[in-house]
Parts: C-alpha cells; sequence; structure tokens
C-alpha cells in the first residue's frame, strides 16, 4: 500500500458540472482501514477470522480433497491402512448409474424448488405485496420469517404429518377419503413443495427490499407513457433489480444443491427417486462406509457449486463492464 | 394542446394530512404556469393529482372539457419529468427517449424518429448512444425533457426540474426550457419553490400555501402587488421592508416617524388603522442629510449585489433594506425615503393587501407569522 498523501477534492477541486462529480470525489476522500491502521495493525484485526475460516473451512475441505484420493473405509483393512488410489474414485462415480441418478435427481430438485420455486415465486409474492404498506405489511414479514427459521427437521415432520397416507392433515382436507401417500407417489413433487416452503421466504424478503431500491419515479414515469403492471415489471423493475436476483439465485440454489433435509422426508426413496447428492454421499460414505469414495463425490460438488458460483459472478459482472 | 380546470379540488393523505384544499384554477391553453409556495404547501401533490399519480379526494380534474378525475395517468396524455429525472440507467439515452412511444406501440423506426427529433431540439444528437450514467447533471435534465417531448403529449409537469442543477447552470436551462415551450407551445404547468425561477418561466403563476392558492396572477403583478403579506414577504430575491405602522391624521406613524399615505391606499384607510407598510429594497432611496417622508437610521450591513450595494439600516427599533449605487460605512447616519407609486399597506389582523376583500380566519397573516415577524423586527 503506498502512503499516498490524502488530499480533500471537494475544498479544492474546481466545480464539477451537475453537482455529481462531486459526490464521487467526496467518497475517494474516504482513508481505507489499512491507511489510517497501517498494514500490520489491519492484518491483526482480520488474523482471528482468517483463523477460524482456516482451522473450519478450507482445512476440512483440503483434507475431503485428500481422502477422496484414497481409497479409506469405514471399517476393514482399509480403514486402517488407506492407499492413495488416484483418480480411480472419481472415473469410477462418473460411469456409476446411482451416481449419474443421484446427480439427475438433484438437478431437478434444484431447478424445481430453488430457481423456479423459491426465486420465481418469492420475486412473485414480493411484488404482488409490493404496495401492502404499514401493520399489515410487517405481519406478514414476521409470518414469513417464521417460515425461514423453525429448524429444518421440525418443518421436516410437520410436512410428514402433513403428507401422511392415513392420518396426514392434507388427505383429512381432501374431499372423499382419497388416502394417497403422497410421500410414497409423488417423492420428488415432495420435497420440491417442502423446500419450497421453507425457502421461499427468504427470496420474498430479500425481493421485497430489492422492490424498495426501484425509485417510484421510474414506475410513475411509465404508468405516464400507458404502461401497465406486466411492462413495468419486465421493463423497469426487472432490470433494475437484476444483481438482487442474480444473487439471491445465486444463493438459494447453492442452499438447496447442499441440502440433505429432503432425507427426513424420504429417505431419498421410494426406490432413490429422490435420492439428491448429499444423500448418496450418505449412503455410500457412511451406510457403505466407502469413506474415500464418499469424498470424492463431495470433492466434485464442491467442484459443481464452484463452477455454479462463477457463472452467476460472470452474469453479474457483465452488467457492471 | 389543453386547457386544465381544476373545480374544488382536494386531496387528502391517508394521515390526514390536506396536501391540496378545495382549489379552483384554470389554466389556459398554450400557457405556461407556474406554481410556487413553501415546502410542503402541496404543489407536488397538486401536480400529481393533476397527472392521475394521487386519487383526487374530492373535486375535479378537467382537461379539455373531458373530466378526466377518475382517468388512470396513462389515459391522460400528459408528459412529465420529475426532480430526479427518472431516466432508466439500462436504456440507452435513445431507448429512453423513445420509451413512451415504445409502450405506445409505435413501430421502431418511427420510434426512432421522433427520438432523435426531439433529443436534435435538445442538443443531445451527440449522446444518443450513451447511458444516463455517461452525463452531466444538465445533459441528463434534457434526455429527461426529450422523453416528455418525444410523445407529443398535450400537457407537460414538471416537478423542480431544475433543482439539482448548479447556479449557473440552471439559468441557462430556464432560458432553454422557456424558448421550447414557447416554440412547441405544449400547455405546462411547473412546480418550483425557487421564486426566480417563477418569476422567470411563467406567464402566470399561483403562490401556494397549505393547499391553497393565495395570489394568482401575471408574475409582474405578483411582484409589484403581492396581495397578502404572505406573498409579500415570500417573493422577492430580496425580503420586502414590511414596517408595522400606524395611520394618523391622513399620514403613517412608523416608530415616531411621518411618512405620506401611499397614493391609491389613501382611500382605504382611516385614522387609527394599524397596518403594514410595504416597499421593496429597490425602490428605497438614501440620503444623508434629513429630509421629509423619510426614516431614519444607521447603516448596520453593506453587502454587494453587484453593480449595485444590499444596505441595511437600522434606526428606532426598525430595521429596513435599500439598494444602493454605493456602500456606506457601517454606523453612516442615513435618511431612507420609500417610492410613493410602489408602496403597498397591508392590515395587520388579516395581512390583506388595504382594499382587497378579507381573508378568512386562519389563512390570515398568523400563518407565517414567524418569517414576517423575522423581515419586520
Ligand atoms: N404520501 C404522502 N402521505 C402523507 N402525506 C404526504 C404524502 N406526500 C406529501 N404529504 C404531505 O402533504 C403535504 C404537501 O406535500 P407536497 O409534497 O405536495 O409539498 P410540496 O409543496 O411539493 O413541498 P416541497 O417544496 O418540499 O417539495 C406535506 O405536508 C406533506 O407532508
Ligand atoms: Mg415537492
Amino acid at each position: 500500500m503506498s502512503p499516498s498523501p490524502v488530499r480533500s477534492p471537494a475544498v479544492d477541486a474546481p466545480p464539477a458540472p451537475g453537482g455529481k462529480g462531486r459526490a464521487r470525489e467526496d467518497a475517494g476522500s474516504q482513508r481505507s482501514p489499512a491507511e489510517v491502521l497501517g498494514v500490520k495493525g489491519a492484518a491483526s484485526f482480520v488474523a482471528p477470522a482468517v483463523g477460524i475460516v482456516g482451522v473450519f473451512l478450507i482445512f476440512p475441505a483440503l483434507w475431503t480433497l485428500y481422502l477422496g484420493i484414497t481409497n479409506l473405509r469405514l471399517t476393514g483393512l482399509a480403514a486402517a491402512e488407506p492407499q492413495v488410489v488416484g483418480l480411480d474414485n472419481v472415473t469410477q462415480a462418473l460411469s456409476d448409474p446411482s451416481f449419474l441418478n443421484a446427480l439427475w435427481v438433484t438437478a431437478i430438485f434444484v431447478l424445481g424448488s430453488a430457481v423456479i420455486g423459491q426465486t420465481v415465486l418469492g420475486l412473485g409474492l414480493a411484488w404482488l405485496f409490493r404496495n401492502w404498506h404499514g401493520w399489515g405489511r410487517q405481519a406478514l414479514e414476521v409470518l414469513v420469517i417464521f417460515a425461514w427459521i423453525i429448524p429444518g427437521s421440525v418443518v421436516a415432520f410437520l410436512w410428514i404429518a402433513m403428507l401422511d397416507g392415513e392420518s396426514g392433515t392434507l388427505n383429512a382436507l381432501l374431499p372423499g377419503g382419497v388416502g394417497i401417500e403422497w410421500l410414497l407417489t409423488y417423492p420428488m413433487l415432495s420435497i420440491i413443495v417442502f423446500n419450497i416452503w421453507r425457502g421461499t421466504a427468504f427470496a420474498m424478503l430479500l425481493f421485497g427490499a430489492a422492490l424498495n431500491t426501484v425509485p417510484p419515479s421510474h414506475l410513475e414515469t411509465a404508468r405516464l407513457a400507458g404502461a401497465g403492471a406486466w411492462r413495468q415489471l419486465v421493463d423497469i423493475v426487472l432490470p433494475t433489480i437484476r444483481g438482487h436476483i442474480l444473487t439471491a439465485l445465486l444463493l438459494v440454489s447453492l442452499w438447496t444443491f447442499n441440502l440433505f433435509t429432503p432425507f427426513l422426508l424420504t429417505r431419498g426413496g421410494p426406490n432413490f427417486q429422490t435420492e439428491v447428492l448429499p444423500i448418496y454421499i450418505y449412503r455410500v460414505a457412511i451406510s457403505q462406509g466407502e469413506l474415500g469414495f464418499g469424498a470424492a463425490i463431495g470433492a466434485i460438488m464442491l467442484v459443481i457449486n464452484l463452477a455454479i458460483a462463477l457463472v452467476y459472478i460472470h452474469v453479474l459482472s457483465e452488467r457492471a463492464a | 394542446m389543453a386547457r386544465v380546470t381544476l373545480r374544488s379540488l382536494t386531496k387528502r393523505y391517508p394521515g390526514g394530512v390536506t396536501a391540496v384544499d378545495a382549489l379552483d384554477l384554470e389554466i389556459a391553453d398554450g400557457e405556461f404556469f407556474a406554481l410556487l409556495g413553501p415546502s410542503g404547501c402541496g404543489k407536488t401533490t397538486l401536480l400529481r393529482t393533476i397527472a392521475g399519480l394521487e386519487a383526487a379526494t374530492t373535486g375535479q380534474v378537467i382537461i379539455d372539457d373531458v373530466d378526466v378525475t377518475r382517468l388512470p395517468p396513462g389515459d391522460r396524455d400528459i408528459g412529465m419529468v420529475f426532480q430526479d429525472y427518472a431516466l432508466y440507467p439500462h436504456m440507452t439515452v435513445q431507448d429512453n427517449i423513445a420509451y413512451p412511444l415504445k409502450v405506445r406501440k409505435v413501430n421502431k423506426d418511427e420510434r426512432r424518429g421522433m427520438a432523435a427529433d426531439a433529443a436534435g431540439n435538445l442538443q443531445l444528437g451527440e449522446l444518443l448512444e450513451r447511458r444516463p450514467g455517461q452525463l452531466s447533471g444538465g445533459q441528463q435534465q434534457r434526455v429527461a425533457v426529450a422523453r416528455a417531448i418525444a410523445y407529443q403529449p398535450r400537457l407537460f409537469l414538471f416537478d423542480e426540474p431544475l433543482s439539482n442543477l448548479d447556479a449557473q447552470l440552471r439559468v441557462e436551462a430556464r432560458t432553454f426550457l422557456k424558448r421550447l415551450q414557447a416554440e412547441i407551445g405544449v400547455t405546462t404547468v411547473y412546480v418550483t419553490h425557487d421564486q426566480s425561477e417563477a418569476l422567470a418561466l411563467a406567464d402566470r403563476m399561483a403562490v401556494m400555501q397549505r393547499g391553497r392558492v393565495r395570489q394568482l396572477a401575471t408574475p409582474e403583478e405578483v411582484y409589484r402587488r403581492p396581495n397578502s403579506l404572505f406573498v409579500a414577504s415570500f417573493i422577492g430575491s430580496m425580503p420586502m421592508n414590511l414596517l408595522d405602522a400606524e395611520v394618523v391624521d391622513g399620514a403613517l406613524d412608523i416608530a415616531g416617524s411621518r411618512l405620506s399615505l401611499p397614493p391609491d391606499s389613501a382611500e382605504h384607510v382611516t385614522s387609527g388603522d394599524r397596518v403594514v407598510f410595504g416597499s421593496r429594497p429597490e425602490f428605497a432611496t438614501l440620503h444623508d442629510e434629513p429630509v421629509d417622508n423619510a426614516l431614519e437610521g444607521q447603516v448596520a450591513v453593506a453587502e454587494l449585489l453587484g453593480n449595485s450595494y444590499l444596505l441595511t439600516v437600522e434606526g428606532s427599533g426598525l430595521q429596513m433594506r435599500a439598494v444602493a449605487a454605493e456602500a456606506a460605512p457601517n454606523g453612516t447616519r442615513v435618511w431612507v425615503t420609500f417610492d410613493e407609486a410602489n408602496c403597498l399597506l397591508y392590515r395587520r389582523d388579516d395581512g390583506g393587501l388595504v382594499g382587497s376583500p378579507r381573508v378568512e380566519g386562519d389563512e390570515a397573516v398568523d400563518a407565517d407569522a414567524p418569517r414576517v415577524a423575522a423581515a419586520r423586527q
């Protein structure tokens, strides 16, 4: 960091036309923390955080990568003396129908519950309720936050109670005693609905805040020209909150991609129909004891996570350029 | 082109604020009409109610003999320029200007042509491919105007469109707007809280206070004969001299000094009336020896205005301001006379011009008491 002298351009710069430039220069005159503290001082402030991240995030990730190239097992000979087997685990996984099934199931789960469900539904709800203000809105937000802060396991059991074939609430509500075993008949739909119910609240709150960033005059200008609600949404609101949408998509799809709670509803079944990747890893690594193989799949998930994040970040930065 | 008529228009916000109060107004076809008033007097609300962005609580908005009070904004054929310009950052200047045309389903080629025409009119031809973020404040303001004129609405509404520009640019943009409006001749309602803007631009103006029109006249009339103490103290770049006076034997008694009655006020007052004497600093003259019809005092402050000075004179509990060609050292004894043809008398109780109908109850002088008192001290 070069010790450049800090000037205050607001004082001695000639007046910028239109006033806009001045605001920008003002922001530039703020000193960065490193300038105030010195590099060492600044480093000592972030060191604890870096340490914790290192111990709890980076080390386990690297350890998983290492395990992924071994044939470590939970029990038996390979538990005591694991051999390094290189990329064997990965090649084996890529040709394993169970793995490919899990990948496909996960893709549908993410697309259905994260992208279409939480993001689109969350945005739609936020748009519908955009004109709600005062206590009605607060009540709505409290309700919605509840859906989000209740622990996933509790929500899962609530949904089991809802969808159960014999004593489930849904069947009781439906006329004619249909008695459908929802979790067995529509397993994928069940976990998608479960995850939408659980996560839409977050997306809706995020988009609610995003919609507030659209200046009212932008919408009013469009209204004066005769634009209806749909046109305003497509032409003005969506481009304005594009960054928020991408951020929400990124977060929600990563969370959903790594979600294990569907296990509580369907245990991955029936017949592996809802075996998303985290459940698959659990099955091979813990139930079948193939720790090395499971870790390799974990590493593949890590790579997919990174790829998703990179795509979003790329799309996001395209606009800024 | 359009004629706008407001009939006892009232807008009450849910919180209980009556922002526009039973307002009647007629704006002629092609007129440049300014709405002026202090912050919070309801100018923006009135404009938004005309546009249909706020629903009128009671009363009517009539454009060209058609009652549009219940029509949505898009069906009123109105162009509006907001204080923040409301340019879309994700569209180019061209697309911004053409956007209302796109909404109205004008085909693409025609749209581009009309946008280019409007842009050319406002000297934006070079900037069509830029984004709003790459424009200066003055250019952004012109793009906003171009967008409003491009689809040729029958009525323009401006809500303080120049207040984000710096002083010099504001004067340029003002001249530009006035010329543009004269050329295209579209009826224009222009909201401002800057009295010099209203005086400079308007064919006719309304001075508002608390949701009502206090004076409706040409800028000249509002400047020369403000019809109440409120308007008198609000209009003018230099505060008007407003001095407490009493009518005694056909003359004015101001803190013990005698001034003759302004000729056109004389017949409306009788001995014992308590009035406020008003005269603008421009019409005050300083003398360095005693003269008749003068108020005596000492120079307290001298401010350079450019080619003249604004002198503040204090004496016998009065404070007066006068424009003089020469500065005078502080403490100089002077005698101030006022040009009789440009003096006004206001009733002290309700603040109305003497001879004019009385103003009812709560709109009287107390409405702006702090300000009037400060100007009068
Ligand atoms: N959406 C609203 N809800 C409730 N009250 C409002 C609302 N908008 C304005 N008001 C109130 O109505 C009154 C008139 O407001 P308005 O914005 O019309 O004033 P203005 O003359 O445009 O003032 P300014 O010069 O500061 O822009 C004010 O008392 C204001 O507080
Ligand atoms: Mg306003």
